[in-house]
């Protein structure tokens, strides 16, 4: 099912209401499904039921699910090196849309950014909206290495490489927070819904959250947020 | 509990099952065996369950050493398998024992080809699944000298045999294939279809690429999902068959979608070999 492509906290509500009722309603019959920025998929087993049927059911079901309940979601405080070697496309931003790096940083870190999905790697962070200012088209060629922890400006979108990746999206700034951890159930800390709010460390605060999370010792700020 | 020792690793050897369903949501890949009608066969013959996790063998075979007394099966691509030098045949349930030690030749074609043990290889698992894809798993093939265990041995009465797979599932060039979501966006479906494709000496358990570019003037898309079998054309012209391990997500126009069957022939290609889409 595809939504009309925006930015919207209400809309990614109604998807995922969508995807809670339809996950449990055919629960017999699908392997997996996935929610995008305005979009809900299905992938279904063929030897259970047919395209059809299942069509009739989103079509005769679609405005059962609940979308006006409040849910629980949390903020996040992510820390963020905005400093070079961690970034490298701050110039780049400001040149091309004709701000000061510092007032483009300012405003990065005055906003929250919720979580609308989780693809391209394990436990990439899709998260937005990007304030117009900070909009910057992907670069022209990828990079053959992004750093694990990177967080990137991908045109409208902004994103946190969890894994060292070749990756053609802006580098901003990196974070030394464990994005993925295959050790968890579930791997990946935050869910759609939930935002993120970035707060700037210098190089040397890197160095001790870095040890931090090597240890397992590290625990993300977090506050209950209800959308 | 058996054991087997890896005394040489091969080309990308990996332990393989159905794959990881249940987190896509999390941007985990799907992963598991690239061919899993080959990999099914193998498992059948040591009576195995489907959910039993294979060896998956990419062109060059490992070297193996078993433990103890245990059933095994080879199936996929001809690998001329040897048990202690002695050539042993393929989809065939065989007998090891202790101290046996399996090795493969050569690979005239096909691509991959898959070791079932009785019991199973009893890697960890993680995520749901055994099949090796790094982050999810420490490791993405095999390594020398490292030691698998398996699952308990069942005993099995009577000899098992399957029909060798028909030559079509490892030399078929038409690949079928139906119409992907945006397949509706592409004009240029002529050359879609008529042209050949030679398989790209990139393509691996992500994804297959090919030589041959197609002149199109397609946008990208919104981030939309994409999975096993789906053909992206991306700006450059450029086709790529998404395998098991490719990622959950993709911007490019999704014009072609393999079916499993199709996924597991093209799972046999190699580097150099030659195909063409067939419409369903």
């Amino acid at each position: 099912m595809i939504w009309p492509k925006k930015f919207c906290q209400k809309q990614l509500k109604t998807i995922l209401a969508t995807k809670l009722f339809f996950d449990q309603l055919l629960n017999e019959v699908i392997l997996y499904s996935i929610n995008l920025y305005n979009s809900y998929t299905i992938f279904y087993d063929l030897n259970k039921i047919q395209y059809d049927t299942i069509q009739q059911m989103l079509e005769s079901y679609f405005l059962k699910a609940k979308t006006d309940k409040k849910l629980q979601r949390n903020l996040y405080r992510v820390p963020i090196c905005l400093s070079a070697p961690f970034s490298m496309d701050w110039p780049t931003l400001a040149h091309q849309n004709a701000v000061e790096v510092s007032s483009a940083q300012s405003l990065f870190l005055a906003n929250s950014y919720q979580v609308f999905f989780i693809g391209f790697l394990p436990g990439f962070l899709y998260l937005g909206p990007l304030p117009k200012a900070l909009h910057l088209p992907r670069r022209a060629t990828p990079r053959n290495q992004i750093a694990r922890g990177a967080v990137g400006i991908g045109g409208d979108q902004l994103g946190i490489y969890p894994q060292a990746s070749p990756g053609g999206w802006n580098i901003i700034g990196q974070t030394p927070i464990l994005l993925f951890d295959p050790r968890e159930n579930p791997p990946v800390f935050a869910q759609p819904l939930d935002r993120i709010r970035f707060y700037a460390i210098d190089a040397s605060e890197y160095a001790e959250i870095s040890e931090l999370v090597r240890m397992g010792a590290y625990e993300l700020e977090k506050e209950v947020i209800h959308v | 509990m058996s054991e087997i020792t890896v005394l040489s690793a091969g080309l990308y050897t990996t332990i393989q099952d159905l794959g990881r369903l249940g987190y896509a949501a999390y941007g985990v890949p799907l992963s598991g065996s690239l061919d899993q009608r080959s990999a099914q066969l193998a498992n059948a013959l040591v009576g195995n369950a489907n959910t039993a996790a294979v060896m998956e063998i990419t062109l060059l075979g490992p070297k193996l050493k078993f433990a103890h007394n245990i059933e095994i099966a080879i199936v996929g691509a001809p690998i001329q398998p040897q048990l202690n030098g002695t050539t042993i045949p393929m989809s065939k349930m065989i007998k090891v024992t202790e101290r046996d030690i399996l090795s493969f030749g050569s690979m005239p074609y096909g691509c991959r080809s898959y070791l079932a043990v009785s019991g199973g290889f009893d890697v960890s698992v993680i995520l749901g699944s055994r099949s090796f894809y790094k982050p999810v798993t420490p490791f993405n093939v095999l390594r020398k000298g490292q030691t698998l265990s398996c699952g308990t041995q069942t005993s099995l009465s009577e000899e098992k045999v399957v029909d060798d797979l028909p030559h079509s599932h490892f030399n078929n060039r038409e690949i079928l294939v139906k119409a992907g979501p945006e397949f509706e966006m592409l004009s240029a479906s002529a050359q879609v279809f008529q042209s050949e494709f030679t398989v790209a000496s990139q393509s691996s358990r992500m994804a297959y690429v090919f030589k041959e570019t197609i002149q199109h003037n397609l946008p990208s898309i919104a981030t939309s999902p994409v999975a096993p079998g789906t053909v992206q054309l991306t700006p450059s012209g450029q086709l790529i068959v998404l395998m098991r391990d490719a990622q959950v997500t993709g911007g490019y126009p999704r014009v072609l979608q393999l079916p499993e069957e199709s996924i597991d022939q093209m799972a046999q290609k190699r580097p150099g070999d030659k195909i063409r889409f067939q419409l369903q």
